[in-house]
Order: C-alpha cells, then sequence, then structure tokens
C-alpha cells in the first residue's frame, strides 16, 4: 500500500511538470515564432513577446503566492523573495524591448500610421492607455523586492505590510494581463 | 493556565519585534511610486497642449538610444522624455 501511494506521488509530479513545461513551451512559441516573420523587426517583436508572455506567466504564478500574503498563512519569504526578484528583472526586460519595438510602431509607414488611418480608436485609446500602463508592472514589483529585502524575515510579525505586498503583487498583475492584451490585440491589427 | 501563559510568551517576542518595525520605509517606496505614475501622467497632458511644450518634454529623454529619429526604424519620441521624468519623480 505505501508503495502505491509512493507510485501515485510520483506519477503526479511527474505530470505536473510534463504540462507546466509544455504549457510554458506552446505559450512562448505565439511569440517566439516572431524572430522567423518576414520582417526586418523580428528580434525586437520576438524579445518583446517573449518578455511579456514570460512576465505574464510570472505575475500569474505570483499573484497565488500574493493570496497566501493576503490570508496571512505560513508563507516561504525567502523563496517568495527570489520569485519576486526574477519577475522584476523580466518585467525590466518587457520595459525595455516595449521601447524598442515602439521605435518601429511609430516609424515611417509603421503600424501607428496604418491604424490611424483605417482604425484610429485603436491608437487613440487603446495604444495611449497601453503605452503607459504596461510600464506600471516593473516599478510595482520592485517596490514589493524592496519591502520584502527591507524588512527580511521580521516582515512575518507584520501583517500589514505582507498585505501591502500582495496588493501589490496583484495591481502588477492587472497591469501586465491589461498591457499584454493590449498589446496582443494591436499585433493582430497591424504587425511591425 | 499553561497555555495562556504559552500564548504570552509567544506574542512578547512578536510585540518587540512590532515595535521596531517602522512602517515610512514601506509608505515612502509606495508614495514614491504613485507620485511616479501621476508624473507620467502630468507630463502627457503637458506634451498635448502645444508643439513646444511636446518638444520640451521629448528634450529630457534625449539620453536614451531611440529617442530621436526618422524613417521607417522610427523613434520612442516625447514618451521618452515622459519615461525620464517619470523615473526622476520616483527616484528623487
Amino acid at each position: 500500500m505505501p508503495t502505491e501511494q509512493y507510485l501515485h506521488g510520483q506519477l503526479a509530479k511527474f505530470l505536473v511538470r510534463t504540462q507546466a513545461i509544455t504549457a510554458l513551451f506552446v505559450l512562448l512559441s505565439l511569440a517566439g515564432l516572431d524572430f522567423f516573420f518576414p520582417t526586418n523587426y523580428r528580434l525586437q517583436a520576438g524579445l518583446h513577446g517573449i518578455s511579456s508572455i514570460s512576465a505574464l506567466v510570472l505575475g500569474t504564478y505570483l499573484t497565488h503566492r500574493a493570496y497566501a500574503l493576503i490570508r496571512g498563512v505560513h508563507i516561504n519569504f525567502h523563496s517568495l523573495r527570489y520569485w519576486l526578484v526574477g519577475a522584476t528583472a523580466i518585467n525590466l526586460l518587457g520595459a525595455v524591448s516595449g521601447n524598442w519595438i515602439y521605435m518601429r510602431y511609430r516609424g515611417q509607414d509603421g503600424p501607428k500610421d496604418w491604424i490611424l488611418a483605417n482604425v484610429p480608436a485603436f491608437h487613440n485609446y487603446l495604444m495611449e492607455f497601453k503605452e503607459f500602463i504596461s510600464l506600471f508592472p516593473f516599478p510595482l514589483m520592485l517596490v514589493a523586492v524592496f519591502i520584502l529585502f527591507y524588512y527580511d524575515d521580521a516582515i512575518r510579525a507584520r501583517r500589514d505590510l505582507t498585505q501591502l505586498v500582495g496588493i501589490l503583487i496583484l495591481l502588477a498583475w492587472l497591469f501586465l494581463l491589461l498591457g499584454f492584451v493590449a498589446g496582443l490585440v494591436l499585433a493582430k491589427l497591424r504587425f511591425v | 493556565m499553561t497555555e495562556h501563559q504559552s500564548t504570552e510568551e509567544h506574542s512578547k517576542p512578536d510585540a518587540v519585534e512590532q515595535a521596531t518595525l517602522f512602517s515610512g520605509p514601506a509608505i515612502a517606496a509606495t508614495l514614491s511610486l504613485l507620485l511616479g505614475f501621476y508624473t507620467l501622467m502630468i507630463t502627457h497632458h503637458i506634451s498635448r497642449l502645444s508643439k513646444a511644450m511636446d518638444k520640451l518634454i521629448h528634450s529630457y529623454g534625449y539620453w536614451i538610444p531611440g529617442s530621436t529619429g526618422i524613417g521607417p526604424d522610427g523613434s520612442i519620441g516625447s514618451f521618452s522624455g515622459k519615461e525620464t521624468l517619470a523615473l526622476l519623480a520616483w527616484g528623487s
């Protein structure tokens, strides 16, 4: 009986890991294939797409940790700090690569010109909204990182601060999702 | 009674730890972030007032590679200045 339980446990672990790796690989190919698109800006597009998807995946994972922070249950702060540092770095890459691809968006005969000529509302409302909110997740996560490192393990004694960190993570995720969907819609409308 | 005593014993270090943990740094970090976001909004509206204002805002972002330029490769434009001013407000 104990052997059976052990085998079941191993199978579940194997399937969970396989599912996570498969999902990540397939999701990343959504932007990774941009590297093979027939455009001079494939590098910018691929890099921004991969960093955005990675940031969203990491951000979504961190929302699960955020609810533990908000509920006040036991949490491994050591691991959370490093996951957050990773997510912050990916978000910075997303913002920097976003600036890079934004250059082509505004370039001569670029997506902006086409969108303004055909469906101006998508630029005037969606892009104008997206370009600002996409800058929010990086600093929000950086503040969460600062709080976790500054207060270190002593933060366990301050429920209000752990809740603040949880809310910062949730806000970062919200802006990530909004920016990601807006970016995807614009890329579908007119690719670089 | 024993349980009551042990709860008290546990709460003492927590109370001491809580007393030495100041909220200031967390509040400062969060408020500075909001100031950065606010600057982003204000500078955007200022840049929309006139071409001269847009150029002025843009000039703060000249240090960012790709902030100026024309042609198919484009440039970041005055958005680079808005980012710079927001960063300054956030960091200062």
